[in-house]
């Protein structure tokens, strides 16, 4: 019987430790900027899904293309139909481990600069990206930050020549996350 | 003590499961159950003739072109001598059309007018009162409220439908539901009862006149597309010129092309109306004698703030 109570208290502490280990975004927004001489076109959503488990350093987000927000309703429409197909591939994901050679403590107070590497998937083709992300941890809460490029071609998202001059090749894209711990 | 052994083992599995599960965070985030908007029923407020469900999006001037040139077949006047009706311009139109909200859009127009009312001038609200979403509305609904109104010179033949004899009579009203349904990415199928009233005809003529149309769009290539529209009026007068072969139901076959920009339509339609009392119920010749016609649309939206 004694046995099977400190089982018991075991399985708790482990429930615990899972409980610490997996953070979750609970605001979290990610834009993309393309950046031509004839025109600026920027978007966002802020319906994004992200999680972080401290334990192995791996990271996860996922967006819905469709919750991405331009000035014109337009480009919107041109972004999901002509470009991303969102039909076909509603999501963009990206799973990826933080690299950090001090390995650091996350969870506590301060600004941690780190390489995040992983595998992203756009438009259905996935690619290994790696990029550097500053992590900031206060009063319980991490926000980590980055940005990267992306070449459309990579994604086999067409490029048609109609509007080569007023949509660039290479789109830069900011990623904003606050997560906290999963309850 | 056995229990208790397969009790505590039991309870390890249970409890450690948690830690497995994370291993996947992906799954941590739960499956997407959220019921979107479906966007891009139709790529522009119009098919060949007729309104689609879809409005101009918000604080948006779509500028439109529109038009009709003469009939393709020598008996609508067609042939080689003026490019199969190319010289023979029937009909165009000019409109500014603004999104007030996503939803709402005014707008007027201007058109030379096709059948026996030309200097027309018209105008029109359009609002979408239900949009189609990927789980639990199988449809769009868009409401359409238009008046046109003519310019012209009232005629003296007390027969024909321009003898009018005030300003009230140079009235038109078309009261239109469209409903609409994207299948799929490729395929889009709309229909729409449509009411119009004019407040003044020709002799032999209808003042109400109930019709249905139904239209499509069928996608084949990421930018370009087939259109379709027709109608039937419910009309004694037109049964009746349809019999004699003087009535056609009109019907327009489209290609759609989409350029990033611009959004063209070149048509064939067996009618030169630009407004639904003009071409639904002004359409002389037949498609199957050649009697149908050149024409196009140009779409560009401007952002206005």
């Amino acid at each position: 019987m004694k046995k099977l109570s400190f089982l018991f208290a075991f399985s708790l502490i482990a429930i615990a430790a899972h409980a610490q280990n997996v953070w979750l975004g609970t605001a979290a927004e990610i834009s993309f900027f393309s950046k031509t001489a004839i025109e600026n076109i920027e978007a966002k959503s802020k319906v994004v899904g992200a999680a972080m488990n401290l334990a192995n350093k791996s990271l996860f987000f996922k967006v819905k293309n469709t919750t991405f927000k331009f000035p014109k309703a337009l480009m919107e429409e041109h972004f999901n139909e002509n470009y991303m197909e969102s039909e076909k591939y509603p999501t963009s994901e990206f799973k990826g481990t933080i690299v950090d050679s001090t390995n650091s403590d996350l969870t506590k107070n301060g600004t941690y600069s780190v390489w995040v590497v992983g595998k992203l998937t756009i438009h259905g083709v996935t690619k290994d990206y790696k990029t550097r992300a500053t992590f900031t941890t206060k009063d319980g809460k991490i926000r980590g930050v980055a940005s990267f490029r992306v070449r459309l071609d990579d994604h086999k998202i067409e490029r048609p020549s109609v509007v080569a001059q007023s949509l660039a090749e290479t789109i830069d894209v900011s990623v904003d996350v606050t997560f906290e711990p999963q309850k | 003590m056995k229990l208790n052994r397969f009790l505590a083992g039991a309870l390890l599995l249970l409890s450690s499961s948690p830690l497995f599960a994370q291993d996947d965070l992906s799954k941590l985030l739960g499956e997407d159950k959220s019921d979107d908007i479906v966007s891009a029923t139709f790529k522009t407020t119009r098919l060949n003739m007729a309104h689609s469900i879809e409005t101009v999006g918000a604080h948006q001037l779509d500028f439109r072109v529109s038009h009709v040139f003469g009939g393709v077949g020598k008996a609508a006047g067609g042939g080689t001598h003026n490019l199969w009706g190319f010289d023979q311009i029937a009909n165009m139109r000019i409109a500014f059309e603004y999104g007030v909200t996503d939803r709402l859009t005014a707008s007027i127009g201007r058109s030379k007018g096709f059948g026996s009312i030309h200097e027309v001038y018209d105008g029109h609200l359009k609002y979408k009162l239900l949009r189609q979403t990927t789980r639990k509305t199988p449809v769009t609904i868009t409401l359409l409220g238009g008046i046109n109104t003519t310019g012209m010179t009232a005629s003296s033949d007390s027969t024909s439908a321009a003898s009018f004899h005030n300003g009230t009579e140079r009235l038109t009203y078309i009261s239109q539901v469209m409903i609409a349904r994207k299948f799929n990415t490729n395929l889009s199928i709309q229909i729409m009862p449509t009411y119009i009233h004019r407040n003044y005809v020709a002799a032999n003529d209808e003042n109400d006149v109930f019709a249905i149309g139904v239209g499509g769009r069928l996608k084949f290539s990421k930018r370009s597309a087939i259109i379709i529209d027709y109608f039937m009026p419910f009309s004694k007068s037109r049964t009746a010129a349809h019999k004699a072969g003087t009535y056609y139901y009109p019907l327009g076959i489209g290609y759609e092309i989409e350029t990033g920009g611009h959004v063209f339509h070149l048509t064939l339609v067996n009618t030169g109306g630009f407004t639904e009392d003009d071409f639904i119920l002004n359409s002389p010749t037949s498609w199957t004698k050649w009697g149908f016609r050149f024409g196009f649309n140009i779409s560009r939206p401007f952002r206005i703030y």
